[in-house]
């Protein structure tokens, strides 16, 4: 990035951090993308203080005013116990956010082991984690993790250790081929060829080139991770009942879908924004990764 | 997913050639990795299994008597006799994959009754649902492809983002909103129960829509960078129309990838299935599954699982068969 070829004087002149550098990074960012962060923010926000947002306190019940539609004093309306749909949903994003970055995490993180054995260890560690992926791929996410909770029993960690689980081998498949063709690039033979020791090629070279596509990969997969999240506590099988995480209010709701859809439809909203904002998000740092937006001074 | 998705048509794209192999010796090997790899599913279904070990025991009591009392000893060992639970677990695992072998997957601790038999009843359902939400999906996808791909107008650009949108909705919440927009509010769908095929079209929608957006990123992909081929242009010289060519000769091209992510389509619509029943209240594997994992009923999830995953290795064995049919080039 710092190497300045001489077609780019442009770019040379902005300072990374300074004003003129900080106002070309905004107008490279497309309007989208800041909507999506904006939306993350709040979500972070009412994750991390729930307080901000909440109308009324999440678990208030109030059997005056039940079931009734979205409103101003009710934006999201109320439940069946005249609780506060909203409040709900807010209260219930600090779950889903956690659920969704940690077990994404743990996934890359899993990936990256399984990729770094299976493409730096030879043929027959390849052979054997390609073998193994292949055989996690027959299991559909979903009823992997549901698997995994019917045997641990239903719990937030379990949940964030099934999804997470059911979604590593994607990642690492990506990550194998990535490293695999790192590997095989002339920077490595290079370096090999020049006589720098197998530890320092893969620190150096190696690991930095591959795992670049993995901050998209994981921005992107955090939406997933909440969808299939929310999927398992749908089901009934998550987080248990009183609490408002995503899945388990669209789970709650089902019995009065046909007299009060806000009770489905809403917390639905939420899952959807979130996942949509991480996507585009997710799908801006790629093209940024890649080269194909950058900062320049015109 | 649609990233996910693209990696699976990426890295899943090489489908295996025959290399000078007749078609018979190429199907045997093909079968028997498949076989491999369902063996290997279920020995990662068994281990999971044996983890609840301890408790499974307790477990079927409670069901039994219908109290949480603490069994004494003897009942204990009883059911560990009767379920095989005392064995070392080289004797269980030796059993287990017996059992499979002659199409056996144990006994419901709860239905008391074979877990292919429970299976069997309601698989035909979710199947149903499964295949018929995977052609309407290769209709939108293709429907789609054929008008919009490679051009670059508003129409385009308007499919491509609806693509997107429907490749990140989860199925469970399109699903909701279908079921009040059509049949709460403007009743033109019956809530529940009604003639089969009109209860088929909204849960079938609803599985399409996400799997046409992700058919239709990778399809319209292929599709325009084979609409750049020299044969495009041969083609037109030769008199056939614009719309000809797309539909003759281009569409071909886009097939095959379409192909190759229809192999994990089926997986992924068949666990939809589970959540999108129950979102219609459809019978089927969903309410098994659901009701059956509140329970702590193991051997009835693992069986499903494990059909799942016999599921998806069949598909993709298809995949594979179709896959040689529609490009003559893997053929030699």
């Amino acid at each position: 990035m710092s190497a300045v070829a001489p077609g780019y004087d442009h770019v040379a002149e902005l300072r990374f951090g300074s004003w003129k550098y900080i106002r070309a990074f905004a107008r490279s960012v497309p309007v989208g993308v800041w909507i999506s962060a904006l939306f993350l923010l709040l979500f972070i926000i009412s994750g991390v203080a729930p307080g901000v947002f909440e109308t009324h306190g999440p678990l208030q019940e109030n059997l005056t005013a039940t079931l009734k539609a979205p409103s101003f004093s009710h934006l999201f309306g109320t439940d069946q116990l005249g609780r506060d749909t909203f409040s709900r949903v807010v209260a219930g994003t600090g779950q889903s956010l956690v659920i969704g970055f940690v077990a994404t995490a743990l996934a890359v993180l899993a990936a990256i082991v399984l990729g770094l054995i299976a493409g730096l260890g030879g043929k027959w560690a390849d052979g054997v984690i390609s073998r193994l992926l292949e055989v996690m791929f027959a299991f559909p996410v979903l009823l992997l993790a549901l698997l995994v909770v019917v045997v641990f029993g239903d719990s937030i960690t379990t949940e964030i250790g099934a999804v997470a689980l059911g979604t590593a081998p994607g990642y690492a498949r990506m990550l194998r081929g990535q490293l695999i063709s790192v590997r095989d690039t002339g920077y490595v033979e290079s370096a090999r060829v020049v006589g720098h020791p197998f530890g320092k090629i893969v620190w150096q070279h190696i690991l930095p080139n591959a795992i670049r596509p993995l901050v998209a990969l994981y921005t992107l997969g955090v939406g997933q991770a909440v969808i299939w999240a929310s999927g398992l506590s749908f089901l009934g099988l998550g987080v248990p009942p009183p609490s408002p995480e995503w899945g388990a209010l669209l789970d709650s709701g089902r019995d009065y879908v046909t007299a009060a859809w806000w009770l489905e439809v809403m917390p639905g909203l939420a899952i959807v924004i979130l996942a949509l904002s991480v996507t585009v998000i997710g799908r801006h740092l790629q093209a940024r990764l890649e080269g194909r937006i950058r900062v320049d001074a015109s | 997913m649609s990233a996910i998705a693209a990696d699976q048509v990426a890295v899943a794209a090489a489908p295996s050639r025959r290399r000078g192999r007749t078609f018979a010796q190429w199907f045997a090997t093909r079968v028997i990795s498949g076989i491999g790899v369902l063996w290997a599913a279920a020995t990662i279904a068994f281990l999971l299994q044996t983890l609840t070990q301890s408790g499974r025991a307790k477990h079927i009591i409670d069901q039994l008597t219908g109290t949480q009392a603490n069994p004494t000893k003897a009942e204990v060992a009883k059911i560990n006799s009767q379920y095989g639970f005392d064995g070392s677990i080289w004797h269980q695992y030796i059993d287990y994959v017996g059992n499979l072998v002659h199409g056996n997957l144990g006994v419901s601790y709860y239905q008391h009754q074979a877990v292919t038999r429970i299976i069997g009843q309601q698989i035909g359902a979710t199947l149903v649902l499964t295949f018929t939400a995977l052609l309407l999906a290769w209709i939108f996808a293709v429907v789609l492809t054929v008008l919009a791909a490679g051009r670059h107008n508003i129409w385009s650009a308007i499919a491509n983002f609806l693509q997107m949108l429907a490749a990140s909705l989860p199925s469970y919440w399109v699903g909701t909103i279908l079921l009040v927009v059509f049949a709460v509010q403007l009743h033109i769908f019956p809530v529940l129960g009604g003639n089969p095929v009109v209860a088929l079209v909204l849960p079938a929608l609803t599985m399409a829509l996400p799997v046409s957006g992700f058919l239709g990123q990778v399809m319209q992909d292929e599709f325009s960078s084979a609409l750049e081929q020299p044969f495009v242009t041969t083609s037109r010289a030769r008199g056939i129309t614009d719309f000809g060519v797309r539909v003759v000769h281009v569409l071909r091209h886009a097939t095959l990838p379409g192909l190759t992510l229809s192999g994990w389509a089926v997986g992924y619509l068949f666990s939809n299935a589970v959540l999108v029943e129950q979102v219609f209240d459809r019978p089927g594997i969903g309410s098994v599954l659901t009701t059956s994992a509140s329970n702590g009923d193991v051997p009835l999830v693992t069986g499903v699982v494990l059909a799942s995953a016999a599921i998806y290795v069949i598909a993709n064995l298809v995949v594979d068969v179709l896959y040689g049919l529609v490009d003559p080039r893997l053929r030699t």
